[in-house]
């Protein structure tokens, strides 16, 4: 072989295809879980493309075409999506919305503190000066 | 590099594809330590581990492949291309994340060169380089968030998608090196139908396209080198009531996503 064959450009795809996979399992931003699945998307599309070239075939690049077209319709109504959601909650955090989960499954709770933002020691509740606290009545006067 | 997973051998046995295993875990295990997470990522472990599993992948890959300037671009644009899926995965901030899916963009136009497909990397950069990420970009800078922020810096289930990953990984390319290693069915797809590039009720092109039918230098039929002109009459004469859809789902879209980033209580304002 003295170039590239069709396996190689679509390991290459695989690898692309299962980075978005990871991306899209382990990040919370919504932005950014969408643009995982573009580059699934992008993966997929490679594969189209290679087996266009080694079929000799046209009809994967047509394909490609129209997986273009659908990727940018679902990139306007993606972002539409998320825009309104980050209205509601003011955060593009997917876990905020771990409220439409399965009944059966545990909620996520994050334990560490982010880094800066340390939780703030609670402040010691003193009684206002100058006016005693309310005391309850001792049984024995002395 | 005398044999990789999917070179030919006159055994048929491809002792080479349980090697896939070491990269893989390697480079898994690198976007592991590299994905964000509150109490910090150690980047140079992780990207050196990366880039380790990265590197082997491509020789295990590309062993048996000789030398010449279409392996070098291969190895470049793909390089570059799951250089920019790894960084779009890591990067805490999502800017930053959107600029390197242009990267990612750019390796696979690159490739879809190398596979004589020209008009689609015209099109590809124009379309996720020039309007996706541009709109990712404007809702970014919309919906900002300081770092570090719950949903930049930690990651859900890290281990676990990346075990999920790697396993994806590993039994698609030993599906791919087991296919490779049956000589008479991948034979079949080398030699191809060269016809079906050719086949378009479009008369005078279909002409042009049975004088064009030739095998390239390594045996693969060869696509019609006027790109462009035989993609539109493929799409306008096989695909055409497909092209008329997508054009409906385009409208459909559009509207629809104006309608869903209204602000509630403007409802009458369309």
């Amino acid at each position: 072989m003295n170039s590239p064959d069709l396996p190689h450009y679509l390991a290459c795809a695989a690898v692309l295809f299962v980075l978005g996979l990871v991306g899209f399992l382990a990040r919370r931003n919504l932005i950014l879980m969408f643009l995982s699945v573009e580059l699934m998307v992008q993966g997929v599309a490679l594969n189209f493309v290679a087996f266009a070239r080694f079929r000799g075939n046209l009809d994967g690049q047509s394909f490609v075409l129209f997986m273009l077209t659908v990727a940018a319709c679902e990139a306007a109504l993606a972002l539409a999506l998320i825009l309104a959601l980050y209205r509601t909650q003011a955060s593009l955090d997917v876990s905020l919305w771990q409220n439409l989960r399965e009944d059966d499954l545990d909620a996520t709770e994050d334990d560490e503190p982010l880094p800066g933002m340390m939780p703030e020691a609670p402040l010691p509740s003193l009684p206002v000066a100058g006016i005693a606290p309310a005391r309850p009545e001792e049984s024995n006067r002395v | 590099m005398t044999a990789g997973m999917f070179a030919i051998t006159e055994a048929g046995a491809y002792p080479w594809s349980w090697w896939v295993l070491g990269p893989i875990s390697v480079g898994m295990l690198g976007i592991y330590q590299l994905l964000p997470r509150p109490e910090g990522t150690s980047v140079r472990t992780g990207g050196f581990l990366a880039v380790f599993g990265l590197a082997g992948l491509m020789a295990l890959v590309l062993g048996g492949v000789l030398l010449s300037v279409e392996t070098v671009l291969f190895c470049l644009f793909s390089g570059v291309a799951v250089c920019g899926a790894a960084l779009l995965v890591t990067l805490a901030n999502p800017a930053r994340a959107a600029l390197a899916f242009t990267v990612v963009v750019l390796g696979v136009a690159g490739l879809f060169l190398l596979l004589a497909a020209p008009f689609l990397m015209g099109a590809n950069i124009i379309v996720y380089a020039g309007a996706i990420v541009v709109t990712f970009l404007f809702v970014l800078m919309l919906a900002q968030q300081h770092l570090p922020n719950d949903a930049d810096s930690r990651s859900r289930e890290p281990f676990l998608a990346c075990l999920a990953g790697g396993s994806a990984l590993l039994l698609i390319l030993l599906a791919l090196g087991e296919d490779a290693g049956k000589l008479e069915s991948y034979q079949e797809v080398r030699e191809g139908r060269a016809l079906e590039a050719t086949r378009s009720p479009v008369a005078p092109v279909r002409r042009a396209a049975e004088s064009d039918l030739r095998l390239d230098m390594s045996g693969v039929p060869a696509l019609p080198a006027d790109n462009t002109a035989f993609l539109g009459a493929n799409l306008y004469g096989r695909h055409l009531i497909a092209v008329e859809l997508a054009g409906v789902l385009l409208v459909v879209a559009t509207l629809g996503a104006i309608a869903v980033a209204q602000r509630s209580g403007t409802g009458e304002a369309l």
